[in-house]
C-alpha cells in the first residue's frame, strides 16, 4: 500500500508546469494607473468606430498603422504615446482627453488681486 | 482536463489550483483574468448584457464605468491572491475558505468536493471553484454576474465546468480528509 499527498495525485493530473499568473498580475497592479487610462480610451475608441460605422481596419488605414496595433489599442493594453493618441483624434474626429490649456482666459499669467 | 498548480507554497498542501480544458493552451485561471483586462471583449460583454446591466442593481449604466468598476475589482482580487500567495495561510483571517464561499447562498454547511465562489463584498466578479480541504480549492473559472440569478449562458457554462469538475476530481480520486494530511491510494 502506497501512501501519498494530495500535492501528489494533484500534480499527476497535469504537466506540472508553473504558471506565470504572479508575474502577470503584479504587473497588472504596477501598471493600474496608465492601463486604466488606456482601457478609457479603448471604450472611447470602439464607441466611436460603433457610431460611425467604422471597421478597425478602416482605423489602421486613416491613421496609417497595422491593423494589429489598432487590435492592441481596442484591448486597452497599449501604452500611447501622446503622438499616437492624437492621431487617434484626428482620424476618428474625437476629443479622447479634454484639452484643460485651452479654456478662456487661461494664460498661466498670475491675475493680480483687485484692489 | 487537465489540473495545474496556481499557487502552492512550500511543502504544503494548501493552496489554489485550476482546471485547463482540452484543447485550450491556459488554465481557467489564466484564461478569466486576460478576458478581466481585454477591453474589446468586456464592452462586448456588456453590450450583450445590457438589460442586466441597466437594470439598476447595481447603478452602473456606461459601458465605460461598467469596464472601470471591472478593472478595479479584478485588481483587488489580484491583489488579495498575490498576498495569499506571499504570506500563506498561517496569519489571522487568512484562510482561502473565508474567500470562497459554498455556491449556493442558502448553503452552509461545507462538503467535501464542495462547488464554491469567491467574490469581494458586493462585487460583480465571480471566481468559481470546487473545494478540496479548508484551504485548498480547484479553480473552474469566473464571470461577471449582473443578474441575482445563474440563468444567464455564461453563467450556465460556469455552472457546467464547476460539475464536470467535481466529477473529474471524484474519478480521480482526490479527496482529502479534513483531519488527515495523507491519504491512502490503494
Amino acid at each position: 500500500m502506497k501512501t501519498t499527498s494530495l500535492k501528489e495525485n494533484m500534480s499527476a493530473l497535469g504537466d506540472d508546469r508553473s504558471s506565470d499568473w504572479k508575474a502577470k498580475a503584479k504587473y497588472r497592479l504596477d501598471n493600474s494607473e496608465w492601463l486604466k487610462k488606456s482601457a478609457i480610451i479603448a471604450v472611447r475608441v470602439l464607441d466611436a468606430l460603433e457610431s460611425q460605422c467604422l471597421s478597425q481596419k478602416e482605423l489602421a488605414e486613416r491613421m496609417n498603422i497595422s491593423p494589429q496595433q489598432v487590435s492592441k489599442i481596442v484591448k486597452g493594453q497599449e501604452n500611447l504615446t501622446l503622438e499616437t493618441i492624437s492621431k487617434l483624434e484626428v482620424a476618428l474626429g474625437i476629443r479622447l482627453f479634454e484639452d484643460t490649456g485651452s479654456r478662456k482666459g487661461s494664460t498661466g499669467k498670475k491675475r493680480k488681486p483687485a484692489a | 482536463m487537465k489540473i495545474d498548480t496556481i499557487f502552492v507554497p512550500g511543502d504544503s498542501e494548501d493552496g489554489i489550483w485550476s482546471i485547463q480544458l482540452d484543447g485550450e493552451t491556459k488554465t481557467e485561471y489564466e484564461r478569466f483574468f486576460d478576458l478581466m483586462e481585454d477591453i474589446e471583449s468586456l464592452r462586448d460583454f456588456f453590450k450583450r448584457n445590457v438589460a442586466d446591466l441597466q437594470s439598476r442593481f447595481f447603478g452602473v449604466v456606461s459601458f465605460e464605468c461598467a469596464i472601470k468598476r471591472t478593472l478595479s475589482e479584478a485588481n483587488e482580487i489580484q491583489d488579495a491572491l498575490i498576498r495569499y500567495s506571499e504570506y500563506g495561510f498561517r496569519r489571522s483571517g487568512a484562510n482561502l475558505q473565508y474567500l470562497f464561499r459554498p455556491l449556493n447562498n442558502f448553503e452552509f454547511a461545507i462538503v467535501s468536493h464542495q462547488k464554491s465562489k469567491a467574490r469581494l463584498g458586493h462585487g460583480w466578479i465571480r471566481l468559481y471553484a470546487i473545494r478540496i480541504a479548508e484551504n485548498c480549492f480547484v479553480m473552474t473559472g469566473g464571470a461577471i454576474k449582473l443578474s441575482r440569478n445563474m440563468n444567464r449562458p455564461h453563467l450556465q457554462r460556469e455552472l457546467n465546468k464547476l460539475d464536470i469538475t467535481r466529477r473529474f476530481l471524484i474519478d480521480n480520486g482526490i479527496h482529502y480528509p479534513e483531519d488527515l494530511n495523507y491519504y491512502e491510494n490503494h
